[in-house]
């Protein structure tokens, strides 16, 4: 397990910058509702939905570029000539990617909880929708990372898009079943969505489906990973 | 330190002693590396487009020596090097490292690599360590010890609270060192750890590798440096177009020459052809063929024989005459539609 925690952190350290800017951006949502403090609760969550599908973008991004930017710059080899497994290193990645997207939902959880809760939004309800945005990070950045172990980062993230498109146009035209396969479009449309009420419905079932899908791309990676030729480059 | 050493017993007794088997156990134990008929083949996405990196390849490191691996580019060393430490698989053939199969994950505990052009995580010199000493199972004091060890065997102590960023190409090689020795490994697989290193760093890594042998350790080398391999190793194998074209020690691989030079004094210069003036001795070259000839005219002529020895070629001359001087072998090797 240390190890992955290892992995996890130094993926987190490497991606402090765009983590930094991220939540500039949340910084810069929450000055918006303190310079303007008037300003009504459509303008607050007009930004709120911003955030959300940007956080979902950024799990793509993660997800796509992780492997490839190790294997690219060689720094991979250091780290898997040591005592882990490929299994190890992906699931490193994901957990440092579960860090760095949690600290985002977190910090859009604070932010949302300040300016959203002043105009009578449940408490529990936005943070159970940041529990929901989270998964829904970590479904989306799991499937990247499983479909970049085999395919260069903007093909991972197409696919990416289509995969989790296909389920959710089907679940808007009421296949029920369709909901819970990659259900990244159902955990973030209340949040995205709705109008502004005191109370946003998510189903805890997408939540623990997203946890699943997330556990089972994580093993597809690992398949795939752990049959890959890693330096093909011939000398 | 932690030390692998420790973990790993060097020379088991065979569960099956007697039996075949225990002999082929007894034998993998005895190999730090061993490759048997190894074959990898890179293909390109339509598969249509082949390059045969390694053909045949066998190979056995036996454990406590200073192995070097020798070739021209594209011969199919670092190849070799990656299918042992499990970052790729070979397409036919087999392969054992410290006794377990190739890609062993806890084997690796064991093992210190460095790749050619190693790149390492931008972080403090010794945080950076600890990082690599923690992916091998390290941790606390015993970690922070190692990596203090692993960074003043590198010769970076000085530089351990600067971060690697800033570090010149040598200083981040002399890095990778360091992350490969944080384990105290029992096998070292190091791919042109002095390629960027001024001569005293290299001279400084040489006296590492050697205080490596004296520990016990085995050194697996792959080096263009021919003189560096020629002062450490104390087997070498050359390789070319995927197989191993020699291998043995220095000694015999130097020495197996069907001439020897005679020095001789006290006779006249022109009595030999190509013969050379030293400190009035006449230095000269025969085929051993003629050997006991030219002993004779020596003596002849009132003459004294001063030595006779075997002509020593120099690795650089074995390693072209076995390759041809080849470069680029792996493109030449590239099979189009199938063809062989």
């Amino acid at each position: 397990m240390r190890p992955v925690l290892l992995i996890a952190g130094n993926f987190a350290r490497e991606q402090r910058w765009p983590l930094f800017f991220l939540l500039l951006w949340v910084l810069g949502w929450a000055l918006f509702g303190l310079l303007d403090p008037e300003r009504g609760p459509e303008d607050a969550l007009m930004i709120f939905r911003q955030l959300a599908v940007y956080s979902v973008t950024f799990g793509v991004f993660f997800g796509s570029s992780a492997i490839q930017a190790d294997q690219k710059s060689r720094r991979v080899l250091a780290v898997l000539s040591k005592g882990i497994s490929r299994g190890q290193y992906i699931m490193g990645l994901l957990a440092g990617m579960a860090l760095v997207l949690g600290i985002f939902c977190s910090c859009m959880g604070f932010t949302g909880t300040w300016l959203l809760g002043r105009f009578g939004l449940s408490l529990s309800s936005l943070w159970f929708g940041m529990l929901a945005l989270w998964t829904a990070c970590l479904l989306t950045a799991s499937l990247t990372l499983a479909l970049s172990t085999f395919l260069p980062p903007l093909f991972a993230a197409i696919a990416t898009g289509t995969l989790a498109g296909i389920p959710a146009l089907l679940a808007f035209r009421g296949d029920v079943v369709s909901k819970l396969v990659i259900p990244v479009y159902g955990l973030v449309e209340p949040l995205i969505g709705s109008e502004f009420a005191p109370r946003w419905h998510i189903s805890p079932l997408l939540v623990v489906a997203g946890w699943i899908e997330t556990a089972v791309f994580w093993m597809v990676a690992t398949w795939i990973f752990s049959r890959r030729d890693l330096a093909v480059t011939a000398e | 330190m932690t030390s692998c050493a420790r973990n790993v017993n060097p020379s088991p007794e065979p569960i099956f002693t007697g039996s075949v088997l225990a002999i082929r156990i007894k034998g993998l134990m005895a190999f730090a590396l061993d490759y048997e008929g190894i074959v990898k083949e890179y293909r390109s996405w339509s598969g249509r487009r082949r390059i045969c990196a390694l053909t045949g390849f066998s190979l056995a490191v036996e454990r406590g020596e200073i192995f070097g691996f020798l070739g021209p580019n594209g011969a199919g060393k670092s190849t070799a090097i990656h299918l042992a430490m499990g970052f790729m698989k070979p397409s036919a053939g087999s392969g054992h490292m410290l006794g377990k199969p190739f890609g062993d994950a806890d084997t690796r505990k064991c093992v210190g690599f460095l790749a050619e052009n190693v790149a390492l995580y931008h972080r403090r010199a010794r945080t950076a360590i600890r990082f690599y000493g923690g992916l091998n199972g390290l941790h606390g004091r015993a970690l922070a010890q190692a990596a203090a060890d692993a960074l003043e065997a590198a010769g970076m102590q000085a530089e351990s609270e600067r971060n690697l960023g800033q570090f010149s190409r040598g200083m981040v090689q002399r890095m990778g060192l360091a992350q490969a020795l944080v384990n105290d490994p029992e096998l070292l697989i190091l791919d042109e750890p002095t390629s960027a290193l001024d001569p005293a760093a290299r001279v400084a890594v040489r006296e590492l590798l050697l205080r490596c042998r004296d520990q016990g350790k085995t050194v697996f080398l792959s080096s263009h440096l021919l003189s560096e391999v020629e002062l450490v190793c104390d087997r070498v194998a050359i390789l070319s177009r995927g197989q191993v074209v020699r291998t043995g020690t220095l000694r015999s691989l130097l020495e197996t020459t069907d001439r020897v030079e005679v020095v001789g004094q006290a006779i006249p210069q022109d009595l030999f052809a190509g013969a050379i003036v030293e400190d009035s001795r006449v230095r000269f070259t025969v085929a051993k063929s003629g050997q006991r000839q030219a002993l004779e005219r020596i003596w002849e002529r009132g003459g004294e024989v001063v030595s006779v020895n075997p002509v020593r070629r120099s690795l650089e001359e074995l390693f072209l005459e076995l390759t041809g001087g080849d470069s680029g072998n792996a493109r030449e090797r590239t099979l189009e539609d199938g063809a062989e």
